[in-house]
């Protein structure tokens, strides 16, 4: 019994002393929710959800703000975030549901352009080129559609472009592509609809 | 590894699991020496039709070019050039519809074949002697020579040698039905087709070279096999569908398996097409860019299904009308397994494109569901699991599609073929393939997002530090000059000042008169009193109330300015007038606000009396009709139709002004762009205002971010608002469909609960108007955003606290009157 009892109190007191160690040897730098949240959303930092940034709006959510106010992640982004912290799946904002649309990239025409840098000064990735008083031009590449230069710009030269689907992009939605078929002899294209699926 | 290639050597030839036998349908094709078909109207050169990149454009439209001239040209390998495939002019570099399953329309290079056709501008052959790996990686790029069997991975990226091979396989298999257009190449041209096998040999040194073809092929075997020297092995495999792919040829020829990810190159081991190794040859040999390439017309509606020699770039109506077909039929680009139903017969012929087939329609049977039999886990070739692939693809779930290898599968459709319930399988893979691809290329471009928002904050960052670091350096130097001179300064300032004193003494008293020194002296102390004065007004008046008194200021100005041009010939002049009537007009309120603001303790409800009044000072101005000049634009009280007005304007300028340089036109233009957006800006002005001082709370450095925030959380409040509205009154908002007007109304709802209260609070008795202040001071720190330097003329903008005070205040007021 008096055995027992010493055996357990040591084991305890061992595991005790390797557990505490642990925690402070192995203690995680950081807000860990946050990061995994940080991930999932869509990193546009446009500013909708209300945060200045998806960071600062992935530390909001890790202390508990609602998951559903990123209009460019969508439905898709606030069912990721309720599996990633084990909630119910909310709808998307209703003011963030009517901001959804198509995924577009900023495009400046160049011939209205002043060169007043504004936009530059608002791009949150950088990703307009262009020095003072010279025409500015956004890099489509790097734009991640966050809209924020429009607003600033004086002579409303900047406009939101969808961006164009690709073959490589393409979805393979075949029975939405209208099947032409060429008539040779008279050179003449008619389309028909054609359910290929 | 000696006895691994050895055992290979030997004939030693292995399984893979899965793979079907479907009918090979190639026994009526004519695979005798090809015809080579006659140049269309027009040939569409698409500048992609490999994996990778597009090479740049070097040619223009209009100018002509010679057969085998690069249309393209680039110095990357993953760009292969394309080269114009006869003699004739461009007539257009421009969006076609491509020889791809979706049809979607890509930049093309159009040229249209001249009638003589004697010119070429082939490379230089390359001789024997001076042939190197490194010369000839450079000449397939050159040549623009991609994979012509699948995929149409750029040649030169394969064979630049960076690993140790050990296994060179020529794929001459083709295994799918119908397609034989390898079958005739080898039968054909056995001999430069093996030289041009040697030629890769010597590219990449390989210990062993084999030549792999299908044993439904005899006559292809028979021709390579002699023309074969020792070094190479023509090996013949079991028929068997897909054994042309390239894991599974691998595996039958070597025994190893490749794991998912993995290329043959990492197991020592390469697969080229024989139709790529031919194109070598004539690279290298006759110096020929890849401009055709034999193509298999077969399918049930050909009557004489047969191979051709087909210029890339041929659209494929062309091939058809050499068998008397065309108007009503579909063809199918590749064979009967993998190929895809062409959208649009004026897709050209590309470098992949081995086959057209122009068959039946099949009666499409009917989709019926999963039984869960198996047949299709025995049929894959890559082992996989098709039935549950097709269950995880129907339900959307992309984290099991992954999981289950999706990504892996070849799209071979042995899968579909066996399906009893006729399951279009390979359909929904490549669906679902499609998503999983955007998926990751969204993760992609978020972290890159990420990054680039990373390193310019660190920018922004280490700007602002070298700033302050600057001004501290410069305000250094300042005090060591002070302290450098000693008490110079000080006494050389004294000097000066004695030196001035002097200076007016003597102007005093060469004009002899005490009048002057005094009203001198007096000037003097009014101006610094007035200095004083004002330095302050500024240090004591609000600057919300300097803000919005800058901003009724301008919104005037604008007004103006789109009012007077309307009489006045030279819009210069013009612009002139409406600013000085702008400013005569902002001197009256700004003496009545100046007054008053001060005394009130509240710096929001100052606020809200100095908006109230610019308004009303603004509402007088535009009813009072201006007895010097007619006014027609400004009274329309619609800030919208008078941005519409003031475009029209800069139009009907710009219109009228056409000789002018364009220069100016473009400046003209600008500026009334300029106009046109802060006239319409005006148009929200209660919502913009908690806006622009809302954005200055904002912890980010980023301006664009904060005003993003503040409409975000503006739109919040105005829908509280709203439904608080609604609570009070008894007219809903909500009739309006349309979220902006709703919006107005809100707002306008809220303008009149406010002005309401404020009235009431000056009928009843001044001192409720600070009782009401104080009652709405505890709302705003619950709305205030940045804790760290929440300034007093920040807190009471937020959009959300006005929205609120203005809706509680009068319903408390109401409950008030009420006791
Ligand atoms: S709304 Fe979404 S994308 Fe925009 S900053 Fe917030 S989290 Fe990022
Ligand atoms: S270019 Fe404009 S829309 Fe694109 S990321 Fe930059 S600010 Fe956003
Ligand atoms: S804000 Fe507009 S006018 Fe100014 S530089 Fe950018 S695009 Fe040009
Ligand atoms: S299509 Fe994909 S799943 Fe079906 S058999 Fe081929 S590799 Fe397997």
């Amino acid at each position: 019994m008096i055995e027992a009892i010493i055996a357990l109190t040591v084991l305890a007191a061992i595991f005790g002393g390797i557990l505490g160690f642990a925690a402070i040897r192995y203690r995680v730098e950081g807000d860990p929710i946050a990061d995994q949240v940080e991930q999932l959303l869509p990193q546009t930092q446009c500013g909708q959800c209300g945060h200045p940034g998806c960071r600062p709006y992935a530390e909001a959510i890790a202390k508990g703000e609602a998951i559903n106010k990123c209009p460019p992640g969508g439905q898709e982004t606030v069912e990721k975030l309720a599996d990633l912290l084990g909630v119910e799946v909310p709808e998307l904002d209703a003011s963030a549901q009517e901001k959804e649309k198509p995924k577009s990239v900023a495009f400046i025409h160049e011939e209205a352009c002043i060169g007043c840098t504004k936009c530059i000064q608002a791009c949150p990735v950088d990703a307009i080129v262009g020095a003072n008083k010279q025409m500015h031009t956004i890099i489509t590449k790097e734009c991640t559609g966050c809209e924020l230069c429009v607003a600033p710009c004086p002579t409303d030269c900047i406009e939101m472009r969808p961006i164009a689907q690709t073959s490589r992009t393409w979805d393979w939605q075949l029975n939405k592509i209208d099947i032409a078929v060429i008539d040779v002899a008279s050179g003449s294209a008619k389309l028909e609809e054609a359910d290929n699926a | 590894m000696r006895s691994w290639l050895d055992k290979i050597k030997q004939g030693q030839l292995w399984r893979y699991q899965g793979g079907v036998h479907p009918a090979t349908k190639k026994d009526n094709i004519d695979c005798g020496k090809p015809e080579t078909l006659t140049l269309a109207k027009q040939l569409v050169v698409p500048l992609q039709q490999h994996i990778g990149s597009p090479a740049k454009v070097c040619v223009e439209v209009g100018s002509t070019v010679k057969t085998g001239q690069a249309l393209t040209e680039s110095r990357f390998y993953q760009s292969p050039p394309v080269h114009a495939p006869c003699c004739g002019t461009v007539v257009a570099i421009e969006a076609r519809p491509s020889a791809h399953p979706s049809g979607i329309s890509e930049l093309a290079v159009v040229i249209e074949p001249s009638s003589i056709q004697n010119e070429h501008a082939f490379m230089a052959p390359l001789l024997e002697a001076e042939l190197t790996p490194e010369l000839i990686c450079e000449r397939v790029h050159q040549a623009g020579i991609s994979g012509m069997g699948g995929a149409g991975f750029p040649a030169a990226l394969k064979i630049s040698p960076n690993k140790p091979l050990n296994v060179l396989i020529i794929n001459g298999a083709e295994c799918e039905p119908y397609i034989s257009s390898d079958d005739c190449l080898m039968r054909n041209y056995a001999e430069p087709l093996l030289r041009g096998v040697s030629l890769l040999e010597k590219a990449l040194s390989p210990k062993l070279v084999i030549v792999a073809v299908e044993d439904d092929k005899p006559g292809a075997i028979k021709a390579l096999q002699a023309a074969a020297g020792d070094n190479i092995v023509v090996r013949a495999i079991p028929t068997k569908y897909p054994s042309g792919g390239e894991k599974q040829l691998v595996q039958v020829l070597t025994g190893r398996e490749l794991k998912a990810g993995q290329l043959p190159i990492d197991q020592g081991i390469l697969v080229h097409n024989v139709g790529t190794a031919y194109a070598v040859q004539r690279a290298v040999d006759h110096g020929e860019p890849l401009i055709s390439r034999i193509v298999t017309l077969a399918g049930d509606h050909v009557g004489e299904p047969r191979n051709y020699w087909v210029a890339i770039g041929t659209p494929v109506s062309h091939l058809l009308e050499q068998q008397k077909l065309g108007t009503h039929h579909q063809a199918i680009m590749g064979g009967s397994m993998m190929g895809f139903m062409l959208p649009n017969l004026a897709s050209p012929i590309v470098k992949t494109a081995n086959c057209i087939l122009v068959n039946n329609t099949p009666a499409q049977a009917q989709e019926q569901a999963c039984i869960r039999c198996g047949e299709c886990a025995q049929a894959c070739p890559m082992g996989l699991l098709p039935q549950q692939l097709y269950w995880y693809a129907k339900g959307d779930d992309l984290e099991k599609s992954r999981s289950y290898k999706l990504m892996d599968c070849i799209e071979c459709g042995a899968c579909a073929y066996v399906c009893p319930s006729a399951i279009p399988l390979v359909q929904y893979y490549r669906q679902t393939k499609a998503k999983v691809r955007a998926e990751d290329l969204l993760a992609q471009e978020a972290e890159r997002a990420k990054q680039r928002f990373d390193a310019r904050k660190l920018r922004l960052e280490k700007e602002q530090a070298e700033r302050k670091a600057r001004q501290k350096q410069a305000a250094e130097r300042r005090l060591q000059q002070a302290q450098g001179a000693g008490n110079d300064p000080v006494k050389a300032a004294l000097q000066r000042m004695q030196n001035k004193q002097v200076e007016i003494k003597a102007i005093e008293n060469e004009q002899g008169e005490l009048v002057p020194d005094n009203s001198a002296a007096i000037a003097a102390r009014k101006a610094r009193k007035a200095q004083a004065r004002a330095a302050k007004d500024a240090k004591t008046t609000n600057p919300a109330v300097a803000a919005a008194l800058a901003r009724a200021k301008a919104k005037r100005e604008v007004d103006g300015e789109q009012s007077a041009p309307a009489k006045s010939a030279n819009p210069a002049v013009a612009a002139a007038i409406a600013r000085a009537k702008a400013k005569r007009n902002s001197e009256q309120p700004a003496e009545a606000e100046g007054s008053k603001p001060a005394t009130s303790a509240n710096p929001a409800v100052a606020a809200a009396i100095a908006r109230a009044k610019a308004k009303k000072a603004q509402r007088t101005d535009a009813s009072q009709p201006d007895s010097t000049a007619a006014k027609p634009s400004s009274t329309s009280s619609n800030p919208a139709v008078a941005a519409a007005i003031a475009r029209a304007k800069a139009k009907k300028q710009a219109a009228e002004q056409p000789s002018a340089n364009a220069k100016d036109a473009a400046v003209a233009a600008a500026v009334a762009r300029a106009k046109a957006k802060k006239a319409s800006q005006s148009e929200q002005p209660e919502l913009e205002r908690p806006e622009n001082d809302a954005s200055k709370t904002a912890s980010s450095a980023n301006p664009a971010v904060a005003a993003a925030i503040a409409r975000a959380k503006a739109k919040k409040a105005q829908a509280e608002q709203q439904t608080q509205g609604e609570n009070a009154d008894a007219k809903p908002a909500k009739s309006s469909a349309n979220p902006a007007v709703a919006a107005a109304i809100a707002r306008a709802k809220a303008k009149k609960l406010a002005q309401e209260q404020q009235q009431q609070t000056q009928n009843e008795h001044s001192e409720d108007a600070r009782s009401v202040s104080s009652s709405d001071s505890p709302v705003e720190p619950a709305d205030a955003t940045s804790p760290p330097k929440r300034s007093a003329a920040v807190a009471k903008a937020i959009a959300a606290a006005k929205a609120k005070q203005a809706a509680k205040a009068a319903s408390s007021m109401e409950s008030d009157n009420d006791e």
